[in-house]
């Protein structure tokens, strides 16, 4: 055993007054072989299918329009939508309606893929103008108080919220996109509110709950602002 | 990276659980009154608020004819209000502790209202809050507000006697 750890050991430190003797590498030089050009190349608009697609029932009204445009692997993001709902309660029923818009950024992850295609992690900030209303009956603990009947509403409020996205985007022939996108609602705020407490704000959803879920399936045509 | 994205996408589709608002009516249209008394332990002499039992004569309620308890020993009385009013007046009649009289308290409340849409499939209800004694006949160190907000299975008031 002994004469194997003598040559064993012999062979390193041949090998090492080897590596020592030999010259050191030339330093390998970087080239840059992705030009990082912020400037945009094209616009995409696109539009919520899932939207449309709800909208075929009585109780909800809405469509949005999206916007986004490149700068180099970040997507600068803009979206725009209607939303109504007319639900039915246990007890009465709810309506609203209002005008939302949402603005942030993406990062596209597949930034080396030939085909473009996106799977993205960005942030938006959102804003929604909206009324509501609401008629409801409730029975008092003694019956001899009876049956009431209310009608409330919140004519002018606003609110913000915050959304974390990620989703994807796949071409699917030359300048036209689908995709999805998921988003974590938090933060919500509403202002202007009455004896009736926000429950639906429109581009958000239900106020009280936070953090709240979203679900886009886009189909996006790009308008290509030069061509190569 | 990936695993991290993998990881936010899991909490995305998870968060969706919470999306459906659970149906959990806490709205109350009551007034729950305790009554305590202050005993003190004959040996260690350490005083201890205890619930107090309290025979009732009657009970009664601003717009309700009649009485609304009668002959009822209790240590927590949940009275009614009536939502088309903004106040509310309670008269209790209780036996004083020998049982030779009979003494009357009155206590009256003014409350606020705030509607809440809980679920569609649960509806809407008026929130009672902002709980407040008027006017009562009893002393400032008596009682002690300690809910404003009618909910059900809540203290709202609790009356030291």
């Amino acid at each position: 055993m002994c004469r194997y750890l003598f040559s064993i050991l012999a062979i390193c430190w041949v090998l090492q007054v080897q590596a020592q003797e030999e010259p050191p590498p030339p330093k390998k030089v970087r080239i840059d072989t992705v030009h990082k050009s912020y400037v945009p190349t094209g616009l995409r608009i696109g539009t919520d299918v899932l939207a449309l697609i709800r909208s075929k029932d009585n109780s909800f009204k809405g469509w949005e329009i999206n916007f986004d445009t490149d700068l180099h692997r970040y997507f600068v993001s803009v979206d725009y939508g209607y939303w109504a709902t007319n639900q039915l309660l246990g007890n009465g029923r709810y309506t609203n309606s209002g005008h939302y818009l949402r603005f942030g950024a993406d990062v596209n992850f597949l930034l080396k893929d030939p085909e473009k295609n996106m799977f993205f992690l960005g942030m938006r900030y959102g804003i929604s103008s909206f009324n509501e209303s609401v008629q409801y009956s409730n029975t008092a603990m003694y019956s001899g108080f009876g049956t009431n009947s209310y009608s409330r509403s919140n004519g002018n409020l606003s609110g913000h919220w915050i959304e974390i996205t990620t989703g994807l985007r796949v071409k699917i022939v030359s300048g036209f996109w689908m995709g999805c996108t998921a988003r974590l609602k938090f933060a919500p705020a509403v202002s202007g509110f009455g004896q009736l407490l926000p429950y639906d704000m429109p581009g958000y959803g239900i106020v009280e709950e936070a953090p709240y879920w979203g679900f886009n399936y886009q189909l996006f045509w790009r308008l290509p602002f030069k061509t190569k | 990276m990936t695993r991290f994205l993998l990881f936010l996408m899991t909490i995305l589709v998870g968060a969706s659980c919470f999306n459906e608002p659970d149906c959990i009516v806490t709205a109350t249209t009551a007034i729950k009154l305790d009554f305590k008394q202050t005993k003190t332990n004959s040996v260690t002499l350490i005083k201890s608020v205890v619930d107090s039992a309290v025979i009732f004569k009657y009970v009664k309620v601003s717009g309700i004819s009649g009485d609304y308890l009668k002959d009822t020993t209790t240590a927590t009385l949940s009275l009614p209000i009536n939502p088309k009013e903004k106040t509310i007046t309670y008269y209790l009649f209780r036996q004083s502790e020998s049982g030779a009289s009979t003494r009357l308290d009155s206590i009256k409340f003014s409350f606020a209202e705030e509607t809440r849409v809980i679920a569609p499939s649960c509806g809407a209800y008026t929130f009672f809050l902002d709980l407040k004694v008027v006017q009562t006949s009893f002393n400032q160190t008596q009682y002690k507000v300690t809910s404003t907000r009618l909910l059900k299975n809540t203290t709202n008031v609790q009356i030291s006697l």
